[in-house]
């Protein structure tokens, strides 16, 4: 209760401050603390130039900014005039009515957009949420080491080659792990990679009447080969490590292969390291995810033109060549994965050697409904409902990869934790 | 009559403000535990407002209690503050103890002791996972593998190589595991509250009555039997306060277990009331009155263990 006390105390101050300085406008935008976003308040100074707009940052961790703006939308409480979300929620807020559709004017190019995010960041067709930036998962993995090893790495690989793989090249006593991927629990974050694999063995979260379906074989075969994979060429303490830990594990040389977020490459700095597409055991869903971190504009802000007016700036074309041209930036540091153009640049080829292994992985992602996963979303369900049921999973599954429970044991606790989940938000009796 | 009236009635604003403050918070969530109240639902839109239309009755309380882990999440909660109080009390004690005395640094020691409490606690629990107990990249990981090169070079050494081929390679504790995370906890925050305890009983210790102490002297009573009879009953009094006040404080630790483990394997109420909020209120409401009755059951052992100190 004391937070929601917060919460109103602040919501108000806030109504307050901005009502104070609605004579020239300012803008509240609530962006995740990601380096792109980060870069953006720097560019974002000649937009204030040009058109005298103030912009006023609020940067926030991604779980708190998620939990922040879910509350402040849903109550309406109109902190925020530019929100940043992902894939995940855009559908969903946009079918509530959280979220104002958005209509560009044809200078913005709307086809120009990759049609997999595009189609990721709408309701019935209507664009929701603008991208900013866009990734899919892919290998990234140290070809030094494979070569040296004798072991090859190909395109959609096997499974059971990767396993091979990362045997031959695990070395633990010079501190070299045959393979570095997510245990941290959250639907965010080890969900996010075991998902994609889980669609890769044909595994799905939930049946057309979304009932959940995690006790089947799949999962089983899925997690199983995960548990088994990780614990045992895995560094140390995988169930703490996301991305940005297994970053910190790559850079420092310790990890031979990681399956994770494309825009990891662009940050990665050891030597000799070659990119593959993600592994799949032969299932037309495929194994890489797909995402994007999204400007909206929340319902109900007075200020809604002028917000559209700013995210359709900060997600054009201009502003990608803003970046490139910006004297601390470059076309190293563009925004990726949301726009066709920005592949054809020769200086972002040049400047970003993943470029090529993005944009497929990206193309190959398919976030509609289909027979065999009837939701919308790759490594994540577009339902109000999935944050909960993934995080109650993920923990399950740091307890199967920490050896505290069977893998059977997990899937049956995730099962009966989703199946009261789902029955709570009134899907089925 | 007047002279009663007229103070009370100056202090009615005081009063009512406190009862305001107090009461609408906690009728609001009284009121959200009985109803269906979550921030999206797409299925059935008319429970995302909170009206008494949505009326559930105790369905709230049903969820909460059959939900995966609330009973975990009760004994956690109270494996956690138990093991915190139990180690905060007796190293606190033997801390105090042993600066109590004069000796050169005395003042630099005390100022190093108690700093730990002044750290943020999730700035705490970031240091402590990533820098210490990480089983790579921190502390733990970086010692754990150079007591094994050092071991591994020894293997080789003439005379003394078989002695160290018997020694088996150390493998490092992830202490983000469903197994050990609770553990993680438990230091991190006893080595942030132990400083609170010394800190008051080394007060305390100041106030021990030094004739009494040279009597037992000369009467021929020991160290252990000075501190036995003597320092404990009088630390019965400030002890059963620091337990009273570090079991409210961590009662509703979160940023330690968020930081550690997202609840994996380690939660207690606080915690679960934080994943019911994320869409379900009036799930996050009923767990809230859980907590709340918990709160109280502590609160009435811990207040008689107080006023049972304070009396005697």
């Amino acid at each position: 209760m004391l937070y929601k006390n917060v919460l109103g105390l602040t919501t108000a101050l806030t109504m307050l401050a901005t009502g104070a300085m609605a004579a020239d406008t300012t803008l509240t935008i609530a962006i995740v603390n990601n380096g792109h976003m980060i870069n953006m308040q720097k560019v974002a100074e000649a937009y204030t130039e040009k058109t005298g707009v103030k912009l006023n940052w609020v940067s926030l961790e991604e779980g708190v900014l998620r939990e922040q703006v879910a509350s402040d939308t849903a109550t309406g409480g109109g902190q925020y005039d530019v929100i940043n979300i992902g894939m995940q929620e855009t559908p969903v807020w946009g079918a509530a009515g959280w979220i104002e559709p958005l209509k560009f004017g044809a200078d913005y190019d709307v086809d120009d957009m990759l049609p997999a995010i595009r189609n990721g960041l709408s309701h019935e067709g209507q664009l929701y949420a603008a991208p900013f930036y866009g990734e899919s998962s892919m290998v990234m993995y140290r070809k030094d080491l494979t070569d040296a090893a004798g072991v090859t790495i190909k395109d959609n690989d096997s499974w059971e080659n990767i396993k091979k793989a990362a045997a031959a090249i695990h070395n633990p006593d010079k501190g070299v792990y045959g393979v570095c991927l997510r245990g941290k629990p959250g639907w965010g974050d080890n969900m996010a990679f075991l998902t994609a694999m889980i669609n890769s063995f044909g595994g799905a979260w939930f049946d057309k009447d979304f009932r959940p379906t995690i006790n089947t074989e799949e999962w089983k075969k899925a997690i199983s080969f995960y548990v088994d994979l990780l614990g045992t060429y895995g560094p140390p303490g995988s169930e703490g490590n996301s991305f940005n830990e297994i970053l910190a594990l790559y850079n420092e040389g310790k990890c031979g292969m990681w399956i994770d977020a494309t825009i990891a490459a662009s940050f990665l700095k050891v030597d000799g390291v070659d990119y593959a597409q993600a592994p799949n055991a032969g299932n037309p869903v495929g194994a890489n995810w797909l995402w994007a971190w999204a400007m909206a504009v929340p319902a109900g802000t007075p200020q809604s033109e002028e917000a559209k007016a700013f995210i359709e700036w900060a997600t054009s074309k201009d502003y990608i060549q803003a970046v490139a041209s910006h004297p601390d930036f470059g076309w190293g540091s563009v925004p990726t994965g949301t726009r066709k153009s920005t592949y054809a640049q020769p200086e972002f080829q040049k400047a970003a050697k993943f470029a090529a292994a993005e944009l497929k992985a990206i193309e190959t992602a398919a976030p509609e409904a289909t027979d065999l996963k009837p939701y919308v979303g790759v490594q994540f369900a577009a339902i109000p409902e999935f944050p909960e049921v993934g995080s109650a999973v993920a923990q399950e599954m740091a307890a199967a990869l920490s050896g505290a429970k069977s893998v059977e044991e997990a899937l049956e606790a995730s099962q009966e934790a989703a199946e009261a989940i789902m029955k709570e938000a009134g899907y089925f009796e | 009559m007047n002279n009663r009236k007229l103070p009370r009635l100056l202090q009615t604003p005081a009063v009512l403000l406190l009862l305001v403050w107090m009461l609408v918070p906690l009728s609001m969530t009284l009121f959200f535990s009985f109803i269906r109240y979550v921030l999206n639902n797409l299925r059935r839109p008319e429970w995302t407002s909170p009206s008494i239309d949505n009326w559930r009755g105790f369905g709230n309380y049903d969820f909460v209690l059959h939900s995966k882990d609330f009973l975990f999440a009760i004994q956690n909660s109270l494996f956690i503050v138990g093991s915190i109080l139990f180690l905060t009390v007796i190293l606190g004690v033997l801390i105090a103890i042993l600066i109590n005395n004069a000796f050169p640094g005395r003042g630099i020691v005390r100022v190093l002791l108690i700093s730990p409490f002044f750290v943020m606690p999730a700035v705490n629990a970031v240091l402590w996972i990533n820098m210490i107990l990480d089983p790579v990249l921190g502390l733990q990981g970086i010692a754990i593998e150079g007591i094994n090169g050092v071991i591994m070079s020894l293997k080789d050494a003439p005379i003394v190589g078989w002695f160290f081929s018997l020694w088996p390679t150390l493998e490092p504790i992830s202490f983000r595991a469903t197994q050990t995370s609770a553990y993680a906890v438990i230091i991190m925050v006893t080595w942030q509250w132990t400083p609170f305890a010394v800190l008051i009983f080394m007060t305390s210790l100041q106030s021990e009555d030094q004739q009494q102490k040279e009597a037992a002297v000369l009467d021929g009573a020991g160290p252990w039997s000075q501190f036995r009879f003597l320092t404990l009953p009088h630390l019965g009094r400030p002890i059963a306060i620091v337990v009273m006040i570090q079991a409210i404080f961590h009662l509703s630790l979160y940023a330690e277990i968020e930081i550690v483990s997202r609840g994996n394997g380690n939660k207690n109420l606080p915690y679960l009331i934080g994943e019911f909020a994320n869409n379900n209120i009036g799930a996050a409401s009923a767990t809230g009155i859980f907590a709340v009755i918990l709160a109280n059951i502590v609160a009435i052992f811990l207040l008689r263990m107080v006023g049972k100190t304070l009396m005697e």
